[in-house]
């Protein structure tokens, strides 16, 4: 069955208030470590210029590009089996989002939607990142200040 | 029942039995011939040396549920391969025999003829051992590093950061030169000198010079005191095994064809002892890799396990985070299109953290390349690779 729910990303929504990071390495990992974190707030001269997490993509370039059967989907969630990841980086390079990163020592972590409830939206307090049904994103009006390459994945589709 | 026999332990043996138990083969009917074990990735060891951590996360996680499910590994080193009697020799005496064999031995750094190459103190950055020497370092050794390609930069960083005083030596005009172009490289060089890394471009390394112990690198103008040598200068097939099984190799890496078939029947090879092929040419290339080595193991599964399945090619992606930029590449560059045969042409843009360049050919996109400085990774490359799947595949 598909995913009918999706991560929903308004970056101009956001105050870096990094709520939504320590979220997501707590529910995960059990601590409070940025690194460890799968959502990223990037801030550039004081101005978020972009929220790094997985949006799920379909058709998905990094499950394409895996050879080590390390990424696969799974009821609409692109999961990273940790176990057969070799580090090998090409996920990275063909990511629309930046959304997989290196934590400690080279291991690679990316979202996987904390198995439909995420950490991430249960603590952002301004609304920046909300999980809401496929449908809605994709008929969402968009500003020409967010035209960017995430709407165009919208445009050949989402999970 | 028949048995197949792979020989080495690197990610192209490993994921070779992964594939071949995943697509049903008997576990119990696979042997790996393996020098070292457990299986690490050559990717992580950069990081593991930067970030002073345990050697364990260089462990590739798949290996303990391969052994669980019964596949055997034998800690040995193939000597000899019997192909008239179909066996393995191995060096501590016993041999094995196989139905199939696949051949995964990997490469061997490659150490350019120069004098000095002996001392103590010089060495490679290659396999784990050569870890375990460089995490031994404390205080803050000056440190040569030879070749500013993939490893030698990344790991130029990694011991930067762990304090060492560390001078890169590249022969070629630019740094990274099979990985990025000019426009790129020469900026990305800007960014690595401004964070402290000294690197000298079209220097060649004439000796190495000491006593018992490393004392001095001389290269092309130049003689700078050094503690310690690393030479990050390529990789070569290592295919010593092969010597006098009439298997066909190239330029010393092995031919396999699309199946990841060499010319003898049964006998598979891949990773980085053999040639790959390249998606958008056609041609024969070779490309030491890991993710490539993990593509042809997949195809040598499914043919022993009895489905044709003929590769269609490689398209190349590759990234890495050298001292806090972004390197990014996706199919071919300028430079290895044209040694490729092709009349490429470049075109690039910049935002405000990145660089980024589209190789064309005849105006379709053949390849794609940046390089970031902010956090931030996101780029184009995905619609580049999509490009190439769509028109080549």
């Amino acid at each position: 069955m598909v995913n009918k729910y999706i991560l929903d990303i308004d970056v101009e929504k956001c105050n870096a208030c990094m709520r939504c990071v320590f979220a997501c390495s707590l529910a995960r990992n059990g601590v409070i470590d940025e690194r460890q974190s799968m959502i990223r707030i990037i801030v550039d001269k004081g101005i978020v210029i972009d929220i790094a997490v997985c949006r799920h993509c379909d058709p998905a370039p990094c499950v394409n590009v895996c050879e080590f059967d390390a990424l696969r989907v799974e009821n609409g969630r692109i999961i990273l089996d940790q176990s057969k990841c070799t580090t090998c980086k090409a996920c990275i390079a063909v990511c629309p989002f930046g959304a997989i990163r290196e934590s400690y020592g080279g291991e690679l972590v990316k979202c996987d939607l904390c198995d439909g409830d995420p950490a991430c939206v249960r603590v952002c307090p301004t609304g920046a990142i909300k999980y809401i049904p496929t449908h809605f994103v994709k008929t969402r009006r968009t500003s020409s200040v967010t035209k960017t390459i995430y709407e165009y994945v919208e445009k050949i589709g989402m999970r | 029942m028949e048995k197949t026999v792979i020989i080495g332990g690197g990610i192209g043996g490993l994921y070779t039995a992964y594939y071949l138990v995943k697509y049903g083969y008997s576990p119990r009917n696979i042997t790996v011939i393996a020098a070292e074990w457990p299986p690490y990735s050559k990717h992580r060891l950069a990081e593991v040396l930067g970030e002073k951590l345990s050697i364990d996360y260089t462990y590739i996680g798949i290996y303990n549920p391969l052994i669980d499910k019964g596949i055997n590994v034998i800690q040995d080193i193939a000597n000899k391969i019997d192909v008239a009697e179909k066996k393995v020799l191995l060096r501590e005496g016993g041999e094995i025999t196989y139905d199939n064999l696949v051949i995964a031995t990997g490469g061997k750094p490659f150490i350019p003829p120069i004098r000095g190459t002996d001392l103590d103190n010089v060495m490679t950055f290659y396999d784990i051992r050569d870890l375990k020497k460089l995490m031994r370092i404390r205080g803050s050794p000056r440190i040569a590093v030879i070749g500013a390609g993939l490893v030698g930069l990344t790991v130029a960083s990694a011991l930067k950061r762990i304090g060492a005083y560390v001078t890169v030596y590249e022969l070629m005009k630019n740094i990274l030169p099979g990985v990025i172009d000019k426009p790129l490289s020469s900026k990305l060089k800007n960014y690595l000198v401004r964070r402290g890394l000294r690197i000298h471009t079209s220097t060649r390394v004439e000796e190495i010079i000491g006593d018992r112990r490393v004392r001095r690198v001389k290269a092309s103008s130049r003689i700078d005191p050094v503690d310690i040598v690393v030479f990050a200068t390529g990789v070569r097939p290592n295919t010593s095994i092969i010597k006098n099984t009439g298997i066909e190799t190239v330029r010393g890496a092995i031919r396999i064809n699309r199946n990841g078939m060499t010319n003898v029947k049964n006998i598979y090879a891949t990773g980085d002892c053999a040639f790959s092929h390249d998606l958008i040419t056609h041609k024969e290339v070779y490309r030491p890799l890991g993710f490539i080595a993990a593509h042809y193991t997949k195809i040598i599964a499914r043919n022993i396990t009895g489905t044709r399945e003929e590769t269609r090619g490689i398209v190349p992606t590759i990234y890495e985070n050298i001292g806090g930029a972004h390197v990014i590449r996706v199919g071919l560059s300028l430079k290895e299109a044209e040694t490729l045969g092709l009349a490429p042409t470049i075109r690039c843009e910049k935002t405000i953290d990145q660089i980024s360049c589209t190789v064309l050919e005849d105006g379709t996109p053949i390849g794609y390349e940046a390089i970031g400085f902010s956090e931030r990774i996101r780029n184009k490359a995905w619609q580049v690779y999509y490009d190439i799947l769509n028109r080549f595949f």
